[in-house]
């Protein structure tokens, strides 16, 4: 069991990875539809960095406990989303403790980082990343 | 029409008078012949202007204009064109900004946004897919950038795009500028005191819609081999360390670092302030633009009790706030610079208008009486961050600094404009040209006024040789021109990855190719490029209502004084080496003595409109 994992002093706040994951998984240039996801935010007196993504909890994972038709699945390594049993209630990014669950207003599944297994299995964040911040830990 | 992709296909137009919206279609003719970024705006403000608008006025429009790259994964693709007429040089003034707004508004839908009218009271735009809400900004009127864009950001979406102005801006500060997220900070020509003038203290935007890609495949493939090229070039990881600041060094090795107010080439304290000082001891973290595999984004902190702060920095701020102020202490360039862009004014005219104030007082042009008692001597760290807060604030001769030192000099008399550094109105920014002719003559062509963002040939002429005077010097100017200043303020991407990197240009017609679906050649780019100059020279030239050669001349101060010690001791820019370039200069735009557009120039571009337009204002044309 892996998951990814941002080093944030390394971190630039470029979202190469933010992009590279929708562009990876639906063909499309959209930061919405993304399933990791960068934040800088800016205090009056200091800038903060932060990274939500999947921590891939497990067969016992809050979203799949949520989900209430049995849509999230646990494959061994990484969650997996049964299309055709989603019912779109968006029980699972109320459950998640870390936000990792994303919704998009024009796409009504949730979006979960699937450790690029349905790429070809080398998370493309990681192999992406300019500045070797993104790693996958196991 | 339906777009391939890289243009999201509308322009949003806002009238603030009337708060009020429409979207236009974006047409062919937009997208095939001036592409995006400057080149959209110099098309709107010539086509929608009045002729001698008041660039304070209602009447005055702000285009935000992104490109068909920006915002997409293309290396350093995050910047944004700010547009408008300048209020510190009445004609055309632009700056572009690193800013989460660019790709936050495609995502919106819109390739564009243009403002205008005045708001009744402070407002702030929020643009989504839904479309644009006018919200008050009452609450944040007279707020710090910093404070702003933390409640912005509560207020809307917590990456939301934002472009903010300081009191700077609401003072209507000639050289206030728009920024965002700590230090992002664009358009020096004004656009800060334009956003003022019109009761408007933010842009911020938000959307999720897909910006279209022709070929998703080729574009990560593309940039999968960009991003190889750009990591494993020669000085790569000495420029994510040090950026741009590393400038300061080589300034001071070549004799061109600005020093008490461009009086100097060297100064003793430079490596205080310099690349390695600040990797070494005061860099914090690192930030970038979207899809910038090099970012040059440092932020530092003060290791001051007395200077408390932090800040983003580059080489300018560095050069016009330590040495060019004859500070040498860090903390304190931090304070200055941190000041500036919470206040939201140009930290480059700030440099220039207190160098220029503590030259005068050090002159006896003002006295200790106009001041208020502030000793403003170079390297007195305290008057200048006390001068710059009057000048924020308009506050006594703060109120006159406030205009630039263009016009500042007018009115403080004497000898005065023999020291203002501006070309057009615009201070000059971090290069001292004492002995640097193909330097001076980029700051005195320059398209918005003294500024090295186009035609920055500093370092090309220090290897070419700074004595030299050929045709190979206009010529490099120009190029530069047409590649930094037209082609990256176009698409609009950032130009420091194939002048700092060398990152080939042939990859940018590549990068539309898979991203528009549309053919482009790097030919057909510049000659658009060139067109957008003359359009820009034409504007100018209708809003002065004349022009003069003289007003494409650097400041005196080159011409009529010398470095005293450094590479560059002894040197002064001759007239006569300045006047023989700018003739060869005018020549290759195919414009005439006085640097007005021949009348065959403007028909070769199709710029006929703007053959009848002056000839209307009774200017003779060449052939």
């Amino acid at each position: 069991m892996g998951r990814v994992e941002v080093d944030l002093s390394k971190c630039s706040g470029c979202l190469i990875c933010v992009q590279v994951c929708a562009l990876t998984h639906f063909k499309e240039q959209n930061t919405t539809k993304s399933a990791i996801r960068i934040f800088t935010d800016y205090f009056p007196n200091t800038i903060r960095r932060s990274y939500v993504v999947c921590h891939q909890c497990g067969e016992k994972a809050p979203c799949i406990v949520a989900c209430p038709t049995g849509a999230l699945i646990w494959k061994g390594d990484h969650v997996e989303l049964v299309k055709e049993k989603c019912i779109s209630c968006k029980n699972c990014e109320v459950a998640c403790p870390y936000g990792a669950v994303f919704f998009n207003p024009d796409y009504k599944y949730p979006i979960i980082c699937d450790m690029c297994t349905s790429i070809d299995g080398v998370p493309q964040c990681a192999k992406f990343c300019p500045m070797g911040a993104i790693r996958i830990i196991k | 029409m339906e777009w391939k992709g890289g243009w999201v296909g509308k322009i949003l137009i806002v009238d603030l008078s009337k708060r009020s919206f429409i979207e236009e279609e974006l047409s062919k003719e937009w997208a095939y012949e001036w592409i995006g970024g400057r080149g959209w705006a110099i098309k709107w403000l010539y086509e929608n202007l009045k002729p001698k608008t008041d660039p304070l006025s209602p009447m005055n429009d702000i285009v935000i204009a992104t490109g068909p790259l920006t915002g997409i994964l293309v290396p350093s693709s995050g910047k944004v064109v700010i547009a408008a007429k300048s209020p510190i040089t009445n004609g055309y003034g632009d700056g572009n900004i690193g800013s989460h707004l660019g790709y936050q508004l495609k995502q919106a839908g819109y390739d564009a946004v243009i403002i205008r009218g005045k708001a009744k009271t402070p407002i702030y735009l929020y643009i989504t897919p839904n479309g644009v809400e006018f919200r008050s900004a009452e609450h944040l009127w007279g707020k710090g950038v910093f404070e702003t864009e933390y409640i912005l950001r509560k207020e809307t979406e917590r990456d939301a795009g934002t472009l903010i102005i300081g009191p700077g801006g609401e003072n209507m500060v000639r050289f206030a500028t728009v920024l965002c997220e700590h230090g992002r900070a664009g358009g020096r020509t004004g656009m800060g005191a334009v956003f003022g003038s019109k009761n408007l203290k933010a842009v911020v935007a938000y959307g999720w819609k897909t910006i279209p890609i022709a070929d998703v495949d080729g574009l990560l493939e593309l940039f999968w081999e960009s991003r190889q090229k750009i990591m494993q070039a020669e000085g790569y990881k000495k420029w994510i360390e040090q950026g741009t600041v590393m400038t300061v060094e080589w300034c001071q090795e070549v004799g061109t670092l600005p020093t008490y107010n461009f009086s100097e080439g060297v100064f003793e304290d430079a490596y205080k302030i310099g690349g390695e000082a600040m990797a070494r001891e005061y860099k914090y973290m690192r930030k970038a633009c979207m899809s910038c595999v090099m970012p040059c984004g440092n932020v530092l902190v003060s290791k001051s009790e007395k200077w408390k702060g932090f800040a983003e920095m580059d080489y300018e701020n560095v050069a016009l706030l330590g040495s060019n102020l004859g500070i040498g202490d860090y903390n304190v360039v931090i304070a200055l610079n941190k000041l500036a862009d919470d206040m939201g004014v140009d930290t480059i005219s700030l440099g220039n208008v207190i160098g220029f104030a503590m030259e005068c007082f050090e002159k006896g042009i003002i006295t200790s009486k106009d001041t208020k008692g502030l000793e403003l001597r170079f390297g007195n760290a305290e008057a200048a961050i006390e001068l710059a807060k009057r000048i924020i604030k308009r506050e006594g001769i703060g109120n006159i600094l406030a205009d630039g030192v263009k016009i500042a000099a007018k009115k403080f008399g004497k000898d005065a404009q023999k020291i203002a550094m501006h070309v057009k109105g615009l201070e000059i920014s971090g290069y001292d040209c004492h002995g640097a002719p193909a330097m001076a003559l980029a700051y005195g062509t320059s398209e918005i006024g003294a500024h090295h963002k186009s035609a920055w040939v500093i370092a090309w002429e220090m290897r070419y040789g700074r004595e030299k005077v050929d045709r190979a010097k206009p010529d490099k100017v120009i190029e530069f021109q047409r590649i930094r200043g037209g082609m990256f303020e176009m698409l609009t991407t950032c130009r420091l990855p194939w002048i700092e990197l060398g990152y080939p240009l042939e990859y940018y017609p590549k990068f539309l190719k898979v991203v528009t679906g549309l053919e482009f050649t790097l030919d057909q780019i510049y000659r658009i490029a060139d067109k957008i100059y003359t359009l820009i020279r034409v504007f100018f030239v209708r809003e002065y209502g004349h022009w003069k050669r003289e007003y494409d001349y650097p400041p005196a101060k080159w011409f009529e004084t010398a470095p005293s010690k450094g590479p560059a001791v002894g040197m002064r820019l001759s007239k006569e080496v300045y006047d023989n370039l700018l003739d060869m200069y005018y020549d290759a735009r195919g414009w005439d003595k006085n640097g007005i557009p021949r009348k065959s120039t403007l028909e070769n571009f199709g710029l006929h409109f703007a053959i009848s337009d002056l000839e209307k204002m009774g200017i003779a044309l060449s052939e």
